[in-house]
């Protein structure tokens, strides 16, 4: 171990500074001198960023570092790892530049070393991460930048990515107006709309600003996604508004999924009763309709 | 097609063999080392010893059954199911249909081979034997394509003569290949169907990769039967594309050619799929249709749509030949409406739909 000036730590290759800064307030630790020491290896400083810059805030002017033997890039990357020590905890970004740090040094091919870094950064498989960042990188800025914000999920952003970008900055703007599922649900059903209907991306742009002028845009998207339930669901409200008005509720099995309707009413007095009773009699001449619906 | 050089057409589809100690001897290994002459065989305990780089769908891996080789057809919650008996003789499937079920099911990406006829004909015998009055229907068809490699490993021979002996027995052998032609001289053929899946030749072409086309289909069916077999057709799944009454009307129009006593059962299913096949089923025009999930949790068409449907590919089968029709995991409302009766009360599928085991 070896101290450093902070001014020749500051001159080191920054390859390895792949963690959010903010993620540890390092200050507390600086000023009581409870500070880590630093791992070097050659011209590159392989952990601590955000620690150093707290060193300088607190006006020190050398730091205690380890030099690391020459155990090539993926042991130094597992160091780093090991001393950010998250596991489960890294941002989709974090991960990303980890991802292409180890593009960048060949090391994604590498079963073995593929096995470590991945079991440091997270619990999924090295072959299920691997394919998640490849999908995270892939995704055009804007819409990785929104899953990096936790505006939409990645499974989401890769399938419906073929939409505009104008459309995805309009989400981002106005993220706040919905939750994580109704994003998820928007994007989802106009995507679905777009394709099945081979919309131009004007038109698809158009749509979107039709919808956003809505309150909730989502009735209306399922309307236009399953026009066959909706023409469903409105024949059994026209057939059944007498019933309704008469205070009698007719519900279709699930997804008219079945061959039972369910009717309910309420009465609190004998002559409520009997008006319910007369209602459905009266709905006798109507019941074939209503069956044929299933 | 009749297949000549099998090294050339399955060179397409199996770039290494590996088989286990248990597979070593098997006649079904020897035939496939002389058929496969440029693709390499290695030995090894276990599927995990296949390297990751070889666990992929051109691989093939031999081994004997482990466990029940023959099964009940799981079925499906709230759909009447038809108690058909399930042998795993090929598990996975080349030919890529981009609706396959099996994408959802299978998790190992090589092609499974039990090579162990003997097992499998002992635990048919056992079932058999048990109730001798009671129809059985078993296939192998359920995990992957009956006939895609049989022609490479031959192995579909011993099943239709030891079910032969059986005569309550009715082995399927259904595929979508036209790959009928290493069968047909097996004297003693007893109950043996061979099943051709259906579709229109353009779904054929866009969802089907590596399926024999219609024409290919009915001509081998045609060839099945001149040989003395009962042959039986799948229109599962019918998918609605524009125009899908006409062109599977039309499918169903060509099944006139057939006599209906050698037709030994028809169905009908239409597309549906787990939620989480979604994922792996890409981007294919007819899924930005409208599906709902069902009581088994697949999504399908809406019930109306599907009883439309129904009625309406049945009536033109109907037309053409009068063989039993059946709906594949379909639930009691969609059978009341499409044939007035669930199965069980409907004379002509008594044989289908009793319960098995």
């Amino acid at each position: 171990m070896c101290l450093y000036p902070l001014e020749k730590l500051r001159t080191l290759s920054r390859a390895f500074d792949l963690f959010e800064p903010g993620v540890r307030d390092w200050a507390p630790l600086v000023a009581s001198g409870l500070v880590p020491p630093l791992p070097v290896a050659g011209d590159e400083l392989v952990w601590g960023f955000p620690l150093l810059e707290a060193a300088e805030r607190s006006g020190l002017c050398e730091l205690a570092c380890v030099e690391l033997a020459s155990g090539g890039r993926a042991s130094h990357l597992e160091a780093a790892l090991r001393l950010e020590n998250r596991r489960g905890a890294y941002s989709l970004s974090e991960q990303a530049r980890v991802y292409g740090f180890l593009a960048r040094a060949g090391m994604t091919g590498d079963p073995e070393k593929l096995t470590v870094i991945a079991g440091l950064l997270t619990a999924q498989a090295p072959a299920a991460w691997l394919k998640t960042m490849g999908e995270f990188v892939s995704l055009p800025d804007g819409i990785g930048r929104l899953v990096a914000e936790d505006v939409l999920d990645l499974k989401t952003a890769s399938r419906v990515r073929s939409l505009s970008g104008a459309f995805f900055e309009r989400l981002e703007r106005e993220k706040s107006r919905f939750s994580f599922s109704e994003r998820r649900e928007i994007s989802l059903l106009l995507w679905e709309i777009s394709r099945r209907d081979r919309l131009t991306r004007a038109a698809t742009e158009s749509l979107a600003d039709e919808l956003f002028s809505l309150p909730d845009p989502r009735p209306r998207l399922r309307v236009l996604r399953y026009p066959e339930y909706t023409k469903l669901a409105g024949r059994l409200a026209g057939l059944t508004a007498g019933l309704d008005r008469d205070g009698i509720a007719v519900r279709p099995p699930d997804g008219f999924e079945g061959d039972e309707f369910f009717f309910s009413f309420t009465a609190a007095s004998p002559a409520v009763y009997a008006r319910r009773l007369a209602a459905l009699k009266n709905f006798e001449d109507e019941i074939d309709r209503l069956f044929e619906l299933l | 097609m009749r297949l000549t050089d099998y090294s050339s057409f399955y060179s397409r589809f199996v770039t290494s063999v590996y088989f286990t100690d248990e597979a070593a001897g098997s006649p079904a290994l020897a035939r496939a080392i002389e058929r496969l002459r440029d693709v390499p065989f290695k030995r090894v305990k276990g599927k995990d010893d296949i390297p990751p780089a070889d666990r992929k769908r051109e691989t093939l891996f031999l081994t004997t059954g482990r466990g029940k080789t023959v099964t009940a057809c799981p079925g499906s919650k709230g759909h009447l199911c038809c108690n058909y008996l399930t042998i795993d003789l090929y598990g996975g499937c080349p030919i890529g249909c981009t609706y396959c079920i099996l994408r959802s099911y299978l998790n190992f990406a090589p092609v499974t081979v039990n090579v162990d006829t003997g097992a499998v004909c002992r635990e048919i015998e056992r079932i058999a034997a048990a109730d001798p009055g009671r129809p059985l229907r078993l296939g192998t068809g359920e995990t992957g394509d009956s006939l895609f490699f049989d022609p490479l490993f031959d192995l579909s021979r011993d099943l239709v003569e030891r079910c032969a002996l059986f005569p309550n027995v009715s082995l399927e052998l259904k595929t979508k290949t036209d790959f009928v032609d290493h069968l047909l001289g097996i004297e003693r053929k007893g109950g043996a169907v061979i099943a051709f899946s259906l579709n229109p030749q353009v779904l054929i072409d866009s969802e089907e990769p590596f399926a024999n086309g219609l024409d290919d289909r009915l001509a081998a069916a045609g060839r099945a039967l001149a040989a003395g077999y009962r042959v039986a057709f799948h229109f599962d799944p019918v998918i609605r594309v524009p125009g899908w009454d006409d062109m599977y009307g039309a499918v169903a129009d060509r099944l006139a050619a057939f006599p209906a006593e050698r037709v030994a059962w028809i169905s009908l299913g239409t597309v549906r799929y787990p939620k989480e096949l979604l994922g792996r089923l890409g981007e294919r025009p007819y899924l930005f249709d409208e599906f709902f999930p069902s009581r088994d949790g697949k999504f399908r068409y809406l019930q109306p749509v599907r009883v439309s449907m129904y009625r309406s590919l049945a009536d033109r089968i109907a037309q053409a030949v009068d063989a039993p029709v059946y709906m594949c995991m379909e639930s009691p409302a969609v059978w009341r409406r499409v044939f007035g009766n669930p199965p069980s009360k409907i004379e002509s599928l008594c044989g289908i739909f009793i319960p098995t085991m």
